[in-house]
């Protein structure tokens, strides 16, 4: 019984955040997994710095084995009214993702603080007032909620007055989703934890604004609408209309906002995540430190001599290595590449490893160690580093009870094909020290970058 | 009121796009207020619609008039019922049986016996690309038409 159940779980930890199965021949395969063989916990002790946070990689929210979490990283986010350091909540397994901007929670963790809704400035494009609420699509799935105002807390640091998603997650609430949201989302609004594998997203990609110029100017031709306009004490979607949000308005990346401390110092030009080796059949519980800032303490010194990779800045004229970077791996130079807490394997195309049966995974019969060369966005094979990595048997790690494993990876794409991206996803960053960069903050004016040294 | 009604598309909107005739490109076109520009190679016809922000539509139409591949690359995500066509309610329906599962998810790929659409998303850049087979130009290199 035990090794059914277990059976299931893999398969489904197989699914968490992958995306990469054709949705027509994802099968759910039992048979041939041994017993549980859970690893050890790597990483730590934290010390609390002035500008760090905790990290870690484990079974998740539900803290049940069930939900098959892997590689998806967590933090503990406190959320305050504006104004107060006492009408606080603290909120555990918010996943920490760089491929996305803005903090989002699940409403009812916070229904109790009564944050203050965005109120629209009358002033904007379409001349409406009301009340900011959100469709935020990814490429299948996604969220929609009210957003709102909140003194938000990392660690020791703080974000006053953010704009903040409040995922909402009760199926009573008046305002729903509207139908172009729902189609957005590929009619699957993501509105528990089970269903995000998390309490909420933190969002600390590379840029300061979750949309941007089309949201300021309200633009959404030829795309779904993500800000609308909604009256207070609306009674439902209909009565919300698509909106212009002001750039100070829009849901914004909470590490870019936050605030100096008496001191004087910012740390809101990147992160540092350190995070330890994870080698084998994986780690049950993974601990690690996300640093603020980058070259403003001692703890978050860039040495001199790093390369640094530029993502691609110039969208008109190089749209392909648009916030990207160029991935050389074998014969192949991908400019649709990327480092992403968010994604949860390293995913390519090789058609020369094995794939694990009725699953996109690689499942070579042993180890592969392979090498890529990773450079700039906009001038391939600029500022080159090399980068090792391991392939490893994915049946092999999902056979385990382990959360995290760095030897993860998988395609994409289904058929035998070449590739056409290559994400660096959570196993990247396991060993590494990893500066990311925030576009026009201090430090990266002219674009964000990575560097990484190892851990 | 009557300005946020402009933002929503137009009811009864004739959608164009994959699978359907060269002539409903114009639709689009409109939809996307975009500028058109066409080139030529010998085996098909390449329909760039241009938006002003950037969002960049490229339709691929065969000697017979149909369009029978489109790429996109946008910083919002697109509206795929307005460049899939005909084909938007099969991708509709695999896109929401794979959306169940839990999480983030920034790659979607759909393998039809025909349709195939793929599609990334990262830091809100939106790029993929959809094809039907059986209406592809004979001997046509995918990579050659940056369809991989």
């Amino acid at each position: 019984m035990i090794k059914h159940v277990l059976a299931w779980v893999c398969t489904t930890a197989a699914l968490v955040g992958c995306g990469g199965a054709d949705s027509s021949t994802t099968t759910i395969t039992g048979g041939g997994v041994s017993g549980p063989v859970s690893g050890q916990e790597v990483g730590g002790p934290f010390f609390q710095l002035p500008n760090n946070l905790s990290v870690t990689v484990d079974n998740g929210p539900m803290n049940s084995f069930s939900l098959g979490v892997a590689n998806i990283l967590y933090a503990s986010v406190t959320l305050c009214a504006p104004g107060s350091q006492t009408n606080c909540q603290t909120i555990d397994h918010v996943q920490v993702d760089t491929g996305s901007v803005g903090l989002r929670v699940l409403a009812s963790k916070v229904g109790q603080l009564g944050l203050p809704p965005v109120e629209l400035d009358p002033s904007s494009t379409t001349g409406l007032t009301g009340r900011a609420h959100e469709c935020y699509p990814f490429v299948i799935g996604g969220l929609w909620g009210p957003t709102a105002v909140a003194d938000v807390q990392l660690g020791e640091q703080w974000a006053m007055a953010l704009p903040v998603q409040l995922i909402q997650d009760d199926p009573g609430a008046a305002v729903q989703a509207p139908i172009d949201c729902s189609q957005a989302v590929n009619g699957q609004v993501l509105s528990s934890a089970s269903m995000l594998g998390s309490n909420g997203i933190l969002g600390i990609g590379s840029v300061t604004l979750d949309c941007g110029e089309l949201c300021r100017i309200g633009n959404y031709s030829g795309t779904y609408v993500q800000y609308y306009s909604c009256p207070p004490n609306a009674l439902s979607a209909l009565k919300c209309s698509p909106s212009a949000v002001g750039v100070h308005q829009q849901v914004f990346n909470p590490v870019a906002a936050l605030n100096r401390d008496k001191q004087g110092v910012a740390d809101n030009n990147g992160v540092v995540l350190v995070l330890p080796p994870v080698t084998g059949l994986g780690a049950s519980r993974v601990q690690g430190e996300l640093i603020f800032g980058i070259n403003t303490r001692a703890n978050n010194v860039l040495s001199k001599d790093a390369s640094r990779i530029y993502l691609g800045v110039d969208w008109f004229n190089r749209p392909d290595s648009y916030l990207n970077i160029t991935t050389k791996y074998k014969d192949l130079t991908i400019y649709n590449s990327y480092l992403d807490t968010g994604t949860n394997g390293l995913f390519f195309t090789d058609n020369a490893v094995t794939r694990c049966q009725g699953s996109t995974w690689y499942c070579p019969p042993s180890r592969l160690q392979q090498t890529a060369i990773l450079s700039d966005g906009d001038k391939p094979l600029n500022g080159s580093l090399n980068v090792q990595f391991n392939i490893g048997n994915a049946d092999a790690l999902f056979s385990t009870s382990n959360t995290a494993f760095g030897d993860l990876a998988g395609t994409y794409d289904p058929l035998m094909g070449s590739t056409a991206s290559f994400s660096w996803g959570l196993p990247f960053f396991y060993g590494r020290r990893v500066f990311l960069s925030i576009w026009k903050q201090s430090g990266a004016e002219g674009g964000p970058w990575y560097s990484w040294a190892s851990n | 009121m009557i300005a946020a009604m402009l933002l929503l598309p137009p009811v009864g909107a004739t959608y164009a796009g994959l699978g359907e005739a060269e002539s409903s490109i114009h639709a689009d076109q409109i939809r996307m207020g975009a500028r058109h520009s066409v080139s030529v190679t010998p085996q098909y016809l390449v329909h760039d619609l241009h938006a002003s922000d950037g969002t960049l539509v490229r339709q691929y139409v065969t000697a017979n008039g149909l369009v029978f591949a489109v790429t996109w690359k946008s910083l919002s995500k697109p509206d795929f019922a307005g460049f899939l066509g005909l084909s938007y309610p099969l991708y509709a329906a695999s896109a929401q049986v794979a959306a169940r599962r839990p999480g983030v998810q920034r790659h979607f790929r759909h393998d039809g016996l025909d349709l195939v659409v793929q599609s990334t998303a990262h830091l809100n850049v939106y790029s993929g690309f959809a094809f039907r087979r059986s209406m592809l130009p004979k001997g046509l290199s995918l990579d050659y038409v940056g369809l991989q």
